[in-house]
């Protein structure tokens, strides 16, 4: 039933207090909604006379259930671990963002604007700097839902075999991990720099051989060369 | 060597020593424990729930009661004075008998934490940054302790997951922990005060959860005295070429071993990765934005616009080839926007920069 789900939500039993506390505690904050007919990210909207509701970012659909009479559902508060993370919009376009936490809102305990930081990043190649932080809500919760459903549909990629000229010849980066992106340089069409988080590590111009530029994260680069395999070599400056 | 002391006036501390020193003579304990430094400066802020019949008139010694309006079912928070690490098994055992005896009944909810303030005042500027630096090496062995349940807590969030963590020539400056903010699980920003905090001189550990038992809390203490006499040792070039230089897990390992010898925690939980991770955002703060800058895309009531510095070392794209913000965007996100660009870094003090693209009719600028 949706009333147990909301109180283990705002650890409360009091029904006098569980609107106060879910207001308190999730008002715009992205929820994972599950039941037999919905699997979806819906953000947070209001409560009127013991009803949740919930919008749809991506559709504008609005969502409302009863807490007594929703039974078979299920509420999940998501999390996003700090880094570059992947998502396909709408249109199946791939994007990169770059996510952190903040500590700055005490009583929210899911993903909103008073909690995490977001930062575009792949439209590097066309204004040239790596990280804007993005304040607009609707922006903000919408690439947050799209990372949250592209985490949920997205294959590892095996870099063993993978063909870095073929993927730039359409594409103008790479993503690698949590940790890592390849990106077509802003200067230099056929340059590539690699990014490790916002530290600029080094660039590949024949995407066959990277060079590293200082030793600082040279560990962090091998480690990710092994462990993904992906086909560059290590050349020191 | 100028210490935090020397560069910040505190209000002095009143530990009523002889009052207590009577108490303490005249008390048995019934579990003592050796803390690595018996005189360090300890603070602890313990919150409890349940409290039906307050304690105000029956504390003499180390606590008083306060109101905590994070808490409900009749919370209350017991802060104690500047105490001597001896002290602290005194203290505890006080406030246990206290409470049973008024509140048997009291309780430690998931809303409930204890809080340990350490004195840093005698430290100078470069014994804190390597304090921070040691600390972040290490943050996770204290969450292992606090348990995952804190590590997704909104009122102790860990440095690792955010980028607040100044980097390494911000580190010795008293200034960037004025900006700290009070929700990180270590809170520096007491230290010098902030606009949530106030002026102690200490760094608060916010991550346990409420408890009173000794096996967790006294060990708990102990990590943090651990790390305070091990950033003492260091010097911070030394420690930060080692930081750069460390890439073998038996170095990782050795330094583990050293620092909280007894206290550290099982292989099992404290995993090699663990401290790699450790490492390598420790590093991340303290070397990022060496070559990069990052910029705010800010929202206004009717328009948005970015401010923007160059990579650098980097040549920038000429005007004409920038691709405008506001359609990027607006493909990304099908929603339409008024961006508008700064073409050079906001400087204090200069006239008002030159706003090269505009499809806003008013225009509100970031002082």
């Amino acid at each position: 039933m949706l009333l147990t789900q909301i109180q283990n939500l705002t650890d409360t039993l009091q029904a006098d207090d569980i609107c106060a506390e879910l207001e308190k505690r999730y008002s715009g904050t992205i929820l994972k909604v599950t039941s037999n007919s919905l699997n979806k990210f819906l953000v947070y909207n209001t409560i009127v006379s013991n009803k949740l509701f919930l919008t749809d970012y991506l559709t504008g659909k609005s969502y409302n259930f009863g807490f007594t009479d929703v039974k078979d559902i299920e509420i999940e508060i998501p999390k996003l671990s700090k880094g570059f993370h992947l998502f396909y919009n709408g249109d199946g376009e791939p994007h990169v963002v770059y996510i952190t936490k903040k500590a700055f809102r005490q009583w929210k305990r899911s993903i909103c604007k008073n909690t995490y930081t977001l930062e575009t990043v792949s439209e590097y190649l066309l204004q040239q700097d790596l990280f804007y932080k993005v304040t607009n809500t609707q922006h903000f919760l919408k690439s947050m839902i799209y990372v949250l459903e592209t985490k949920l549909t997205s294959l590892m990629i095996n870099f063993k075999y993978f063909n870095l000229n073929e993927h730039f010849s359409t594409n103008d980066f790479l993503y690698i991990s949590n940790d890592f992106i390849l990106i077509r340089s802003s200067n230099t069409i056929n340059t590539f720099d690699l990014w490790y988080h916002k530290y600029w590590v080094g660039h590949t111009t024949d995407l066959e051989t990277l060079t590293i530029k200082d030793p600082i994260f040279k560990q962090e680069i091998y480690d990710m060369l092994n462990t993904t395999n992906i086909p560059l070599q290590v050349k020191n400056d | 060597m100028t210490k935090i002391q020397d560069i910040h006036s505190y209000s002095s501390l009143s530990t009523a020593k002889n009052h207590h020193l009577l108490y303490e003579s005249r008390t048995q304990l019934k579990d003592n424990y050796i803390f690595r430094n018996k005189n360090c400066l300890i603070g602890i802020e313990i919150e409890v729930e349940n409290i039906r019949s307050s304690l105000c008139g029956n504390l003499d010694y180390y606590w008083a009661e306060d109101e905590d309006h994070s808490l409900r079912n009749y919370g209350r928070e017991y802060k104690s004075i500047p105490m001597r690490a001896y002290q602290i098994p005194y203290s505890i055992e006080y406030l246990k008998q206290l409470l049973s005896i008024n509140n048997p009944k009291y309780e430690f909810s998931n809303r409930c934490s204890v809080h340990v303030h350490l004195n840093v005042r005698d430290f100078t500027m470069e014994q804190l940054a390597c304090f921070l630096i040691l600390y972040c090496v290490f943050e996770k062995h204290f969450f292992h302790i606090a348990g995952t349940k804190r590590e997704n807590n909104i009122f102790c969030v860990p440095l690792w997951t955010t980028d607040y963590l100044p980097n390494l020539k911000k580190l010795v400056r008293p200034e960037s922990y004025k900006a700290w903010h009070k929700y990180l699980a270590l809170n520096c920003g007491c230290i010098f005060g902030s606009e949530n905090n106030k002026d102690f001189g200490t760094v608060e550990f916010r991550h346990l959860y409420g408890t009173l038992d000794t096996k967790i809390l006294y060990p708990w203490i102990n990590s943090i005295i651990a790390l305070r006499e091990a950033s003492s040792k260091y010097k911070l070039d030394e420690l930060v070429e080692e930081i750069i230089t460390a890439n073998t897990t038996s170095q990782y390992l050795y330094w583990y071993d050293t620092i909280f010898q007894d206290l550290k925690i099982s292989p099992a939980l404290m995993t090699k990765k663990d401290h790699e991770y450790g490492i390598s955002n420790l590093k991340q703060s303290l070397f990022a934005f060496n070559n990069i800058k990052t910029y705010d895309y800010i929202n206004r009531q009717d328009n948005h616009l970015i401010r923007f510095h160059n990579l650098q070392g980097k040549k920038k794209v000429s005007e004409e080839n920038k691709y405008p913000m506001d359609d990027l965007l607006g493909e990304l996100m099908g929603v339409n926007n008024h961006i508008l660009f700064i073409d050079t870094p906001p400087v204090p003090g200069t006239p008002t920069p030159v706003f090269t693209t505009t499809n806003t009719d008013t225009i509100t600028t970031q002082g």
